[in-house]
């Protein structure tokens, strides 16, 4: 009889476990809580601006609250705009410096599998005050139209960015009148479409566009009992004691004399019930021609820009923190070199400017490493600070690039240009952050 | 009698919770993760465009790898039948990938083993191929149209389930379209990850339970019950580039089931169903047989038409019918302002995963 309750709670206890979902990593592949658009440009001088599609894959309408965060550095000792890149119209004549970042935030009413589109610079409001009849609006305004269901996008205001020659990041969070919901419903894609018919570069050219999926992470379901504001991304999830399944813990200390806990991790008071959503990844792994080869198939030389964005998002305190970066490049020799970098809020870089001003000298550039391509794996270092996590987001957009001054520097005409998602590695024991503000 | 039976019952209770804990968690196709079979929907190599391939390994410890290209060009459908048939020509080879090695090759060109291929200096910027050779890669034939597919296996040539693989292609318009020569777009190679369960013969089980063919039940992880694209509507215009601009979407599609023994092309019937900004629904489908490269508007001219959807975005789902092979596809967008192009291709969102099995079968080996 003692062995078949035994048994019994045997059973119960392996059901538990399984029941408990381990947390993930962050997807751009599949739809999330929270969608994430590390690089966004409008500048009008280079005739760049970025087009995002967002859709709602379930078909209950879907509230999304949305930040912009310019991160547009700022041009100091000299004259011009810090979005172009070096060697294109305007580009800032002294120096890029990133000291700058403020946020906006935005709600947008998405009703049963509704797609919609807009560019960043002009925004998107309800079709009935939208004044340019070719750009974007919202069709449902739910007084002179809604969906077959009823619903409708009324209470929609996409923002545009706050100014020309923006550079920064959009984050969307599923949310309902309470606060984050569990919903992983979000699917969205960023389009940088520049439009070289302006005669740039010495004559007419054909659009160029690189487009990159929204990075996911997606909500664990059954963990937002408390609704609150701050989110927590992966880390540790707590467990159950040996002897006491009733009593959640995050190590022995939590169970009584004797007992033991299923984990054994470090608990953070921001996240008392563990993680809410995926974990940001350990490592983020980057496949890339190194900086200034020539492309074996088509024309010019090839570099390769990386944005980052850390995870931990503060947009109660505005207050970003810095994340040491760690950068280790393997070649095709299988020869390994390594760098680090300080990312505060946002940084977007030419790869073989992350350890050097003199590219040809960079441990990215083919110079250096004698190869083609390379594997660069990017990794956030861990601190103990409870209330920031550092892993990173990413993506990476290479161009083809002619009559370059020098092969590693893209410095007067961009022949194309591809965007990626990076790969992910791992997951990390400590969490991520978001701090929403109090509505 | 009845205690043994309340043993047996907490016993078997304990197996299936254990079973099922056992599983794969998150049991998709991953664009952005390691896996043991790797695959590249849409390689061109026939002069309008040509790919080049980057693979890696992600582990500290060698990695073999098979590798398949298939052929799927067309050619006059053999008598008594009529029109143009896909060819489904499949190759195959070998390569190998130190720890943590990256490696690339152009598709038309292959890639041989000479340890002298120049190295980039910063005087040499034309070396391609320079690093450690992964193996004798043959160059695609000068029609080719296909898709390529990398299997992890072991230094006898076994399929495992190392998850050690990554990738990416980059597409690059060639000298025939002068207008656009040089310009790229790029997409992640689809990874599907490996389970403990591999048995290591030459019948890989995407997903699905236990069956004649897999008798372990799933061996990889399952393809994908559904594909999602948000896409322009055929016609529309890009807001930035003006009403004069043009956008079309071209989406490639590979069944998952695929037989290199038999070299038996699998045909899966694809769904469409289509939403617009205004809520509304329709649906088309269409037959994939082997290898599939389209513009939506060729499945059906009407319901991805701006001009009868009425809205500029559309959200696309493909879903295989139910008893037909698993899809995975990638898209190219192809944003057009008179003669003159830009691409960029997107890798697709998946939702849920195929309950039935997806079967790979690979030449049984010496």
């Amino acid at each position: 009889m003692r062995v078949g309750r035994c048994l019994s709670a045997l059973v119960a206890g392996v059901v538990l476990v399984v029941g408990n979902r381990v947390p993930a990593e962050v997807s751009s592949d599949q739809p999330a809580a929270i969608v994430v658009f590390p690089k966004l440009i409008a500048d009008s001088v280079n005739h760049i601006d970025t087009l995002i599609r967002l859709t709602n894959t379930s078909t209950s309408p879907l509230t999304l609250h949305c930040f912009f965060v310019d991160a547009t550095p700022r041009c100091v000792n000299g004259t011009g705009n810090c979005a172009a890149r070096v060697g294109q119209e305007g580009r800032c004549t002294g120096d890029c410096v990133e000291d700058h970042w403020s946020e906006t935030d935005f709600r947008i009413i998405l009703t049963g599998r509704q797609p919609i589109g807009w560019r960043i610079s002009q925004g998107m409001r309800d079709c009935r005050v939208t004044a340019d009849p070719d750009q974007p609006c919202f069709q449902l305004d739910g007084v002179t139209r809604r969906g077959p269901n009823g619903q409708s996008n009324q209470g929609s205001n996409i923002l545009p960015v706050p100014h020309d020659e923006f550079v920064g990041y959009l984050q969307c969070i599923a949310v309902d009148e309470f606060g984050p919901v569990e919903r992983n419903d979000i699917a969205g894609e960023a389009l940088i479409v520049k439009d070289q018919t302006q005669g740039l570069g010495g004559g007419p050219e054909g659009p160029d566009v690189d487009g990159y999926n929204a990075i996911g992470l997606k909500s664990i379901v059954g963990t937002q009992t408390t609704r609150d504001l701050t989110l927590c991304l992966g880390g540790c999830t707590p467990g159950q004691c040996r002897g006491q399944h009733n009593r959640t813990c995050f190590s022995d200390g939590d169970c009584a004399d004797g007992d033991s806990c299923s984990v054994q991790c470090q608990p953070n008071d921001n996240c008392p019930n563990g993680a809410e959503y995926d974990g940001c990844a350990n490592i983020l792994l980057l496949d890339h021609f190194f900086d200034g080869v020539e492309d074996p198939v088509g024309r010019g030389n090839i570099v390769t820009d990386l944005t980052l964005v850390p995870c931990s998002q503060d947009y109660l305190r505005q207050a970003p923190k810095p994340v040491t970066v760690q950068f280790l490049v393997i070649n095709e020799l299988e020869q390994r070199f390594s760098t680090s970098k300080s990312v505060t809020c946002f940084k977007d870089i030419q790869l073989s400017n992350i350890d050097t001003e003199f590219n040809a000298n960079s441990i990215f550039s083919a110079a250096v490493n004698g190869t083609l391509t390379g594997q660069t794996r990017i990794r956030g270092v861990a601190t103990d600070d409870p209330n920031h996590g550092d892993a990173l987001m990413g993506i990476a957009r290479e161009f083809r690039c002619s009559h370059v001054t020098s092969a590693t520097a893209c410095d007067v005409r961009i022949i194309s240009s591809a965007a990626m998602n990076l790969h992910s590695q791992g997951r990390r024991p400590q969490a991520d952050l978001i701090f929403l503000p109090p509505e | 009698m009845a205690r043994k039976w309340g043993l047996r019952s907490a016993w078997f209770g304990a197996l299936v919770a254990v079973a099922i804990a056992a599983g794969p968690a998150f049991a998709e196709v991953t664009t952005e993760r390691p896996g043991s079979i790797v695959i590249w929907p849409k390689v061109i190599g026939n002069g309008g465009a040509d790919t080049i391939i980057q693979i890696s390994n992600v582990s500290n410890s060698m990695v073999h790898a098979h590798c398949f290209y298939v052929n799927a060009a067309l050619e006059p459908a053999p008598p008594p039948q009529l029109g143009l048939v896909p060819k489904w020509q499949e190759v195959d080879f070998d390569i190998w990938l130190t720890k943590q090695q990256p490696t690339h090759w152009v598709a038309s060109l292959g890639r041989r083993i000479f340890p002298l291929d120049p190295e980039c200096t910063t005087t040499v910027d034309q070396c391609n191929d320079s690093g450690l050779d992964p193996g004798r890669v043959p160059p695609v034939p000068p029609d080719f149209v296909g898709e390529l597919m990398c299997i992890e296996v072991d230094s006898s040539g076994a399929p495992i389930s190392g998850n050690h693989l990554k990738g990416e292609a980059t597409l690059v318009v060639g000298n025939l379209d002068p207008f656009n020569t040089g310009d790229v777009s790029k997409y992640s190679a689809l990874a599907i990850v490996g389970l403990d369960t591999n048995d290591a013969n030459n019948v890989l089980c995407l997903g699905g339970g236990v069956t004649s063919q897999c008798v372990r039940g799933a061996e990889y992880n399952a393809c994908p019950q559904t594909t999602l694209l948000t896409n322009f509507a055929t016609g529309a215009d890009n807001p930035q580039l003006g009403d004069m601009s043009e956008v079309g979407t071209v989406v490639t599609i590979v069944p998952c089931t695929q037989n290199f023994e038999a070299q038996k092309p699998a045909s899966v019937v694809v769904q469409f169903q289509v939403t617009n900004e205004f809520e509304e629904t329709f649906s088309a489908s269409t037959t994939v047989t082997c290898w599939a490269n389209f513009e939506l508007s060729d499945v059906n001219s009407v319901v991805f038409d701006v001009d009868t959807v009425g809205s500029r975005f559309l959200q696309t789902r493909m879903t295989p019918v139910k008893d037909s092979s698993g899809i995975v596809a990638v898209a190219e967008e192809v944003h057009r302002l008179g003669a003159i192009a830009g691409r960029a291709a997107f890798n697709l969102y998946t939702i849920g995963e195929r309950p039935t099995a997806d079967v790979i079968t690979i030449p049984e080996g010496p």
